[in-house]
C-alpha cells in the first residue's frame, strides 16, 4: 500500500474518529485506526464496537490496500508535521513508512484481518432533521442520562420517530428531559429507538450549523451521514420505561422565575448544603421564593429571598440542588416556568415561551423528601 | 468428714442435656435433625410446620416406614440408632443419620410427642416425652409413617432459651436449612407452613425446576448445568452466571451424597473456576452434588456434620475447577480458554491458595494485637494512633477556614499542600511528618457513612429520601423479605421509602440521596445479605444497619479517585469519632514509619 496527502487533510480526518478509540479496552486491535485506500480516496476508521466512525479525505494513491495503525502514536506524528505533503506506505509484513520533507518515520501496523467490521446498515428506513434543530435537541438531552450500566436503556437517550413529529427522552430516574419537534415528517415511518449517549455526543461534535441531517435506521444499528464523515452506532435493544405515564398533565400551582437570578440563588445556598445529598429547601409564598439549606453534620446555615411571580397556597420542597442547577443551565431563556402539585411529587420546568418555539421542552425533577 | 466422689457417671437426663447442647443449637438444628430423619425413613413427601419461630413448634411429618411397637422407646436412648450396627459400618455411611443422638438429645430438651405407623400394621402408636421423661406408649390409628412434633424447645434450660433469637431471625435460620433440603430432594413432595401460612408447596421434580421454585425464577434463566467425572467421583449441578452473583454467600449450596455440607477447599475451586468475572466482593450462585463412595469421606468430624473430610480433597480441587471453567466457557462466559488443563495455572491457584490463608492468620493476629478490644468502650482519642498530630492540626484549621468563609473553592485550593496518590485503585497513600500513610478507600468511606448513619438513627432523625420516577418493583426471596420485615423502619430513617406491593414483592419509592443511580435494588438486596450474614454481635438493630449501609454504599475497590475526591475522603475520615478502625474493627489506616523505610533500604 502506498499513498500521498496534504497534511492537513490527513490530519483532519485522522481527528474526526481518534475520539472513538476506547481509552482502555480488552481489545487490543481496537486502539488501531484502519486505513484503506481505494479510488484516490483515503478512508479511515475507528470503533469502539458500539461506535464505528468512519471519516475520508482525497489522496494520490500508488498502490491500492488498507492496513491498522496504532491510531493516537500516528494522530502526535501528524500533528507535529507542517503542511506539507506526507508519503505513506506498508510493505507485507506490515512495516510503516511515513516521509516527509523533515524526515523518516517507520512503525509497526498490523494486519486488518483482526479489525471488527464495520456494521451493515442496508435499510431503506431514512429521515431527515434539520441540523441546528438535532444539535439543540441532543445538547437538552443527553446530561441528563444515566451513567450506570445496571439499567442500559437510561444510559442512551430515546428516539422517537413518528408521523408528524420527533422526540428525545432521557432520564435517569430522578430527573427527566423531553424535547419534541413539531417541524418534522417521519416519512411514513414510525419508531422508537434507544440511541447511546456516546454516539450522540460524536454526532452533535460533527454537525454543521444548517443544512439537513440524513439519518438511515436497520434493526440493530443507525447511521448519522455527516460532512465528510459517517457514524455507525449500535441501538440499545432494551425496553424504554414509559415515561408518558409519570409526566403529570395537570398542575395546581404555577411559578414564574427569572432563570439567571434562580440559578445563582441557588448555586450559593448550596454550598451549605450536605455535600453528600445536595439537599436545598424551597418555600413558596406569595410572589416570593425562599432557598435555604443547612448542613447539621458541619452547622453550616444559608437562605435567600429571590422574587418571583407566584400566587397560589404556600408549600415546601426539597431537591437536590444538582440536578436544580443541571437543568436550569439547559434552558435558553430569560424566565422559566416551574408547575407542581404538592411536594410529593414531581416538578416540570419549561421555558417561560415553550408553546410557539420550533422545540417545545419539558424538564421534569423528582422532590427529596422533607424531614 | 466423708470424702465424696468427684467424678461419677452423669444421670442420662444429664448426659443427654450436655449432648444437646452440641446437637441442638436452636430451632433451626431440630428441623434439620427431623428432616433427616424422614428422608432416612424413605419418605417422599414430607410437610412442616412452625410456629412461633419453631420455639413453639416444629412438627415433621412424614410417609416413610415408621417405627415399630419395640423400636419406639428405644429411638430415645442415647446411641441407639438403626442406621449403623458396627464400627465398619461408620466407614462408609449411606444415611444421613448414623449417631443416635438426635431424638434423645431434642427430647431431653423439649416436650415430644410421636405418632408413627409401619405400613403391615393396622393401628399406629402414639407416644410422649416431655425434657426426657418417658411417658406411656399407646395405640391410635395414624397414617403410614411418622409424624413428630416438638413443642417449647429448651423450656427447661431458660439459659438456653434467652438466647434464642426473635422469631423472624429464627424462621431465616429454619428456612435456609429447608432449603439445602428442597434443592437437595426434587423427588421429595415438601410443604412448609409457617405461623398457619402455606409457605412452600413443593411437588417432585427435577433438580433445574426445583431450583427455579426455591431460588426465584429470574436466577432461572441464568443456570447452567455442570456435569463433570473422573474415576468414583461425579459433581453435578447448576451454576449461576457470573451476572446474578450475590453479595453473600447466602445461594451457594453444596452436597455431598445428599448431605449439605460446607468445604472451604472446593469452595475456593468454584472461585478461582469462576475467575475474573467476578466482581470484588461478588459470590457465585450455585447448586452442586457430589456423589463419592462413601468410604473415601469421613463425615463423623463435626456433631452437626456440617463438615466432612476427604481422602482426596487434591482431586476434588482440580475436578471443582476445570469443571467450573469448562461449563462456564461452554456457555460462552469466559473469554479466556487456555486455562482449563491442569498445568501452570492451577498449580498457582494451589500456592495462592496456601499463601492467602497464612496471610490471613497473620493479619488476623496483627489485629487482634491493636485493635481495640470493643470500638465504642475504648474510645480511640485522636491523636492517640500511630499518626502524627501534624495531620489533625492541619485539618481542624481547614475546617475553621470553611466554616468563616463558606467558600468551599478556597478550602480545595488550600489544600492542595498535601498531596494524595492512589494505589492499585485501593489505597490512598499520603505523606505525614513522620513517615508514610495508606488508607484503604473502601474501608475509609464505610467508616464515614458508618458514624453519620449511626449519628443520625441515635438522634431520632429522619434523613430526607430523593424521590424515584421509576419507583423500583422488586420480588424478595422469603429470607430476604423477613429481613427485610425486621430492618425496614430503620431503612426508612435513612432514606428509604418502601412499600410492601403484595406478598413478598415491594416497591422502592425513595432511595438515600448518595446511592449511586440504577443501583436501587441492588443495594437493598446486598444490605439485606449482609444484615443476614453479620455476626458483628456487638452491633445493635441501628449500627447493623448503618454498617450495613455502609459497606454496601461505599466507594470499592477499584472506583478510581481523583485528588479532590482523596482530599474531602480523608477530611470526612478525620471528621470522624473513630477513623482508626472500620465499622467491623479492621484497620483503616495503617502508617509506616520514615526509620521503617529506611531500615528497608539497608
Ligand atoms: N421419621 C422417622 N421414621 C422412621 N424412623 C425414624 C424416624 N425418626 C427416627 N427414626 C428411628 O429412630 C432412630 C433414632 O433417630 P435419631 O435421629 O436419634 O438417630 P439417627 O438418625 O440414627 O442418628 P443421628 O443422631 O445421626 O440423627 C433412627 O435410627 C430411626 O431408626
Ligand atoms: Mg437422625
Amino acid at each position: 500500500m502506498k499513498f500521498s496527502v496534504s497534511r492537513d487533510n490527513f490530519f483532519k480526518a485522522l481527528q474526526k474518529v481518534i475520539n472513538v478509540i476506547p481509552s482502555k479496552s480488552t481489545v487490543d486491535i481496537l486502539y488501531n485506526v484502519l486505513i484503506t485506500i481505494k479510488n484516490n480516496k483515503l478512508s479511515i476508521i475507528a470503533t469502539d464496537l458500539e461506535i464505528t466512525q468512519i471519516s475520508w479525505t482525497e489522496c494520490e494513491a500508488m498502490e491500492e490496500g488498507d492496513i491498522t495503525v496504532p491510531g493516537k502514536l500516528l494522530l502526535d506524528i501528524i500533528r507535529e508535521l507542517p503542511n506539507v505533503n506526507i508519503s505513506f506506505s506498508a510493505d507485507s509484513n506490515h512495516k510503516i513508512l511515513i516521509k516527509s520533507d523533515h524526515g523518516e518515520y517507520k512503525l509497526s501496523g498490523e494486519d486488518k484481518t483482526e479489525f471488527p467490521s464495520v456494521p451493515l446498515v442496508d435499510s431503506d428506513q431514512q429521515v431527515e432533521i434539520e441540523n441546528g434543530l438535532l444539535k439543540t435537541m441532543i445538547e437538552k438531552t443527553i446530561f441528563a442520562c444515566s451513567t450506570d450500566h445496571f439499567r442500559p436503556a437510561l444510559t442512551g437517550v430515546l428516539c422517537q420517530i413518528m408521523e408528524n413529529e420527533y422526540r428525545m427522552v432521557s432520564t435517569d430516574g430522578h430527573r427527566l428531559v423531553k424535547v419534541i419537534n413539531k417541524n418534522f415528517s417521519g416519512n411514513g415511518i414510525s419508531r422508537d429507538l434507544i440511541i447511546p449517549t456516546k454516539a450522540l455526543n460524536f454526532v452533535a461534535r460533527n454537525l454543521p450549523d444548517s443544512g439537513n441531517q440524513k439519518i438511515i435506521l436497520s434493526e440493530n444499528h443507525i447511521l448519522f451521514e455527516l460532512p465528510d464523515t459517517k457514524i455507525f452506532s449500535r441501538i440499545i435493544n432494551e425496553p424504554y420505561p414509559d415515561y408518558d405515564r409519570v409526566i403529570p398533565a395537570e398542575f395546581s400551582k404555577e411559578l414564574v422565575i427569572d432563570r439567571a437570578e434562580f440559578i445563582s440563588s441557588v448555586k450559593r445556598v448550596s454550598l451549605f448544603s450536605n455535600p453528600i445529598t445536595s439537599q436545598v429547601k424551597i418555600v413558596l409564598s406569595q410572589n416570593s421564593m425562599n432557598i435555604s439549606a443547612q448542613d447539621i453534620d458541619f452547622g453550616g446555615e444559608a437562605n435567600e429571598n429571590v422574587p418571583c411571580k407566584y400566587e397560589f397556597e404556600n408549600i415546601d420542597i426539597a431537591y437536590n440542588a444538582n440536578y436544580l442547577i443541571d437543568i436550569l443551565r439547559h434552558i435558553d431563556e430569560e424566565k422559566v416556568k416551574l408547575t407542581v402539585n404538592d411536594a410529593d411529587g414531581p416538578a416540570l420546568i419549561f421555558p417561560e415561551n415553550n408553546e410557539n418555539a420550533d422545540l417545545n421542552m419539558v424538564m421534569l425533577i423528582m422532590p427529596v423528601r422533607i424531614n | 468428714m466423708q470424702k465424696s466422689n468427684k467424678v461419677h457417671i452423669l444421670p442420662e437426663i444429664l448426659a443427654n442435656k450436655i449432648a444437646a447442647g452440641e446437637v441442638v443449637e436452636r430451632p433451626a438444628s431440630v428441623v434439620k435433625e427431623l428432616i433427616e430423619n424422614a428422608i432416612d425413613a424413605g419418605a417422599n413427601a414430607i410437610q412442616i410446620y412452625i410456629a412461633g419461630g419453631g420455639k413453639k413448634l416444629i412438627q415433621v411429618v412424614d410417609n416413610g416406614c415408621g417405627i415399630g411397637e419395640n423400636d419406639l422407646p428405644i429411638a430415645f436412648e442415647r446411641h441407639a440408632t438403626s442406621k449403623i450396627r458396627s464400627e465398619k459400618d461408620l466407614e462408609a455411611i449411606h444415611s444421613l443419620g448414623f449417631r443416635g443422638e438426635a431424638l434423645p438429645s431434642i427430647a431431653s430438651v423439649a416436650q415430644v410427642e410421636i405418632k408413627t405407623k409401619e405400613q403391615s400394621e393396622k393401628l399406629g402408636l402414639v407416644f410422649t416425652i416431655d425434657g426426657g421423661k418417658k411417658g406411656a406408649l399407646r395405640k391410635t390409628a395414624a397414617n403410614r409413617g411418622t409424624s413428630i412434633s416438638i413443642r417449647n424447645l429448651f423450656f427447661n434450660t431458660p439459659a438456653r432459651r434467652k438466647f434464642l433469637k426473635s422469631d423472624n431471625a429464627e424462621n431465616q435460620q429454619i428456612l435456609i436449612v429447608l432449603k439445602r433440603f428442597f434443592l437437595a430432594y426434587p423427588d421429595i413432595d415438601f410443604q412448609l407452613t409457617l405461623d398457619d401460612k402455606q409457605l412452600f408447596s413443593l411437588k417432585k421434580t427435577d433438580l433445574k425446576e426445583r431450583l427455579v421454585e426455591v431460588f426465584g425464577a429470574e436466577q432461572g434463566e441464568n443456570l447452567i448445568e455442570l456435569d463433570e467425572r473422573v474415576a468414583g467421583i461425579e459433581i453435578n449441578g447448576y451454576l449461576g452466571k457470573p451476572q446474578i452473583a450475590r453479595r453473600s454467600r447466602s445461594q451457594q449450596h453444596l452436597y455431598l451424597n445428599g448431605r449439605p455440607i460446607m468445604d472451604r477447599n472446593i469452595s475456593y475451586a468454584v472461585y478461582q473456576g469462576y475467575g475474573d468475572t467476578l466482581d470484588e466482593g461478588a459470590h457465585p450462585v450455585y447448586c452442586l452434588f457430589i456423589e463419592i463412595d462413601p468410604a473415601f469421606v469421613d463425615v463423623n468430624i463435626h456433631p452437626t456434620k456440617m463438615q466432612v473430610r476427604f481422602s482426596n480433597d487434591r482431586t476434588l480441587f482440580y475436578l471443582f475447577l476445570n469443571g467450573v471453567k469448562k461449563t462456564l466457557n461452554s456457555h460462552g462466559v469466559l473469554a479466556d480458554l487456555s486455562s482449563v488443563n491442569q498445568g501452570s495455572a492451577i498449580q498457582k491457584a494451589v500456592i495462592e491458595n496456601h499463601e492467602q490463608s497464612e496471610n490471613e492468620v497473620k493479619k488476623e493476629f496483627e489485629l487482634k494485637k491493636t485493635k481495640p478490644s470493643h470500638f465504642n468502650l475504648t474510645k480511640v482519642k485522636k491523636g492517640s494512633g500511630q499518626i502524627s498530630l501534624a495531620y489533625f492540626n492541619h485539618h481542624e484549621s481547614e475546617q475553621e477556614n470553611v466554616q468563616a468563609s463558606g467558600q468551599q473553592s478556597l478550602l480545595e485550593e488550600e489544600k492542595s499542600d498535601v498531596r494524595f496518590w492512589q494505589v492499585h485503585k485501593k489505597y490512598i497513600f499520603s505523606e505525614i511528618k513522620s513517615g508514610l500513610v495508606i488508607i484503604d478507600q473502601h474501608l475509609a468511606h464505610a467508616r464515614i457513612l458508618f458514624e453519620k448513619t449511626t449519628k443520625l438513627l441515635n438522634d431520632q432523625r429522619t434523613s430526607g429520601g430523593q424521590k424515584l420516577l421509576f419507583p423500583q418493583k422488586i420480588t424478595l426471596a422469603l429470607d430476604d423479605f423477613l429481613v427485610f420485615k425486621d430492618i425496614y423502619q430503620v431503612l426508612n430513617q435513612i432514606g428509604f421509602t418502601i412499600n410492601v406491593f403484595s406478598g413478598n414483592t415491594i416497591i422502592i419509592e425513595e432511595m438515600p440521596a448518595d446511592v449511586k443511580i440504577g443501583r436501587e435494588s441492588q443495594i437493598l438486596l446486598d444490605m439485606i445479605d449482609y444484615y443476614k450474614n453479620t455476626s458483628q454481635t456487638s452491633f445493635n438493630l441501628n449500627e447493623k444497619i448503618a454498617a450495613a449501609y455502609a459497606f454496601k454504599n461505599a466507594i470499592k475497590t477499584g472506583d478510581i479517585l481523583n485528588e479532590v475526591q482523596m482530599h474531602n475522603l480523608v477530611d470526612q475520615l478525620f471528621a470522624c469519632e473513630y477513623p482508626f478502625y472500620s465499622p467491623s474493627g479492621k484497620p483503616v489506616i495503617v502508617s509506616m514509619e520514615l526509620d521503617e523505610l529506611a531500615r528497608r533500604f539497608k
